[in-house]
């Protein structure tokens, strides 16, 4: 088997040959199609934008106010009814690494 | 340090659309590619070419989907072994890959005689996966794990590829008056 091996590993090395180019390369130049060009980034951008004018017109009509609010009415609520602030935490890490595990994914 | 630089000349093609980093890349792998091809076709150098050609072809317009977690001549390999294959397939579209052996049609027929002659005739003593695989192996001095990832085989089937095309070959040249 060792002979075997150091049979066939020497006839290979004593055929690997060096092919010049002799005008391959320009063969393959002067045939290769026109790339498109990339428009990978325009849907970022577009998103990218979009996603600002979002946070901005949230912020500029008193969506943060707003959102503070209904969550301190909502625990207020809650403690009222006398459930336990542990379960509303535990509900919201699960949403949180819901949203992360989506995150994840879609990235 | 290689494949770093490789990806400085793919990021120039794919970003800045510049030509002759592409030319850099295919003068830099011309050898190696063109080699495999006269491998697998037994010597024959137009088809050789032609497939080579195919290959790079291939690469450039789809340089996009090279992320750089593989060597690009690993990547390059794979576009190789896969022009190589649909060509096979377009010429037996009916015969099952792994059982067929290559017959004259490819084999060119060589004008000289001597080594060339002696080292396409071994090859083509072997399978068309057998003779990927010790080539890959033995003349371009691959690891299994990467000619596994070039086939799309499993190492396992690459290793047994290696062992019946290594005895096959073997008993060839022995037969022919080589090891003596």
């Amino acid at each position: 088997m060792e002979d075997n091996e150091r049979l066939i590993m020497d006839f290979m090395k004593q055929n690997r040959q060096d092919i010049v180019d002799d005008g391959f390369t320009e063969r393959v130049m002067r045939g290769l199609p026109e790339r498109k060009p990339q428009r990978d980034w325009l849907p970022a951008v577009w998103n990218g934008g979009m996603m600002m004018m979002v946070i901005i017109l949230f912020v500029a009509f008193g969506g943060v106010e707003l959102v503070k609010d209904a969550l301190i009415q909502n625990i207020d609520m809650a403690l009222a009814q006398g459930i336990d602030m542990r379960v509303i935490f535990g509900l919201m890490c699960a949403f949180v690494f819901y949203i992360s595990q989506r995150a994840i994914q879609k990235a | 340090m290689n494949s770093l630089s490789d990806i400085a000349l793919v990021t120039q093609v794919v970003v800045l659309h510049n030509k002759s980093a592409f030319d850099q890349l295919v003068r830099k792998y011309q050898s190696q590619v063109r080699r495999f091809f006269l491998n697998q076709t037994c010597g024959d150098k137009e088809l050789s070419d032609d497939l080579a050609q195919d290959t790079f072809i291939k690469a450039y317009t789809s340089l996009n989907s090279f992320k750089g977690a593989a060597n690009f001549s690993t990547w390059l390999y794979r576009i190789a072994y896969n022009v190589f294959f649909d060509y096979i397939r377009s010429q037996k579209p009916t015969s099952d890959l792994e059982i067929v052996t290559t017959d004259a049609a490819y084999s060119n027929e060589q004008q000289d005689i001597g080594k060339k002659m002696d080292i396409y005739a071994a090859l083509q003593q072997l399978k068309e996966a057998e003779r990927t695989c010790i080539t890959l192996f033995y003349m371009e001095e691959l690891e299994i794990k990467k000619i596994a990832e070039i086939t799309g085989l499993a190492e396992g089937t690459v290793k047994s590829h290696l062992s019946r095309g290594k005895e096959k070959m073997a008993n060839y040249l022995k037969q022919n008056g080589y090891g003596r």
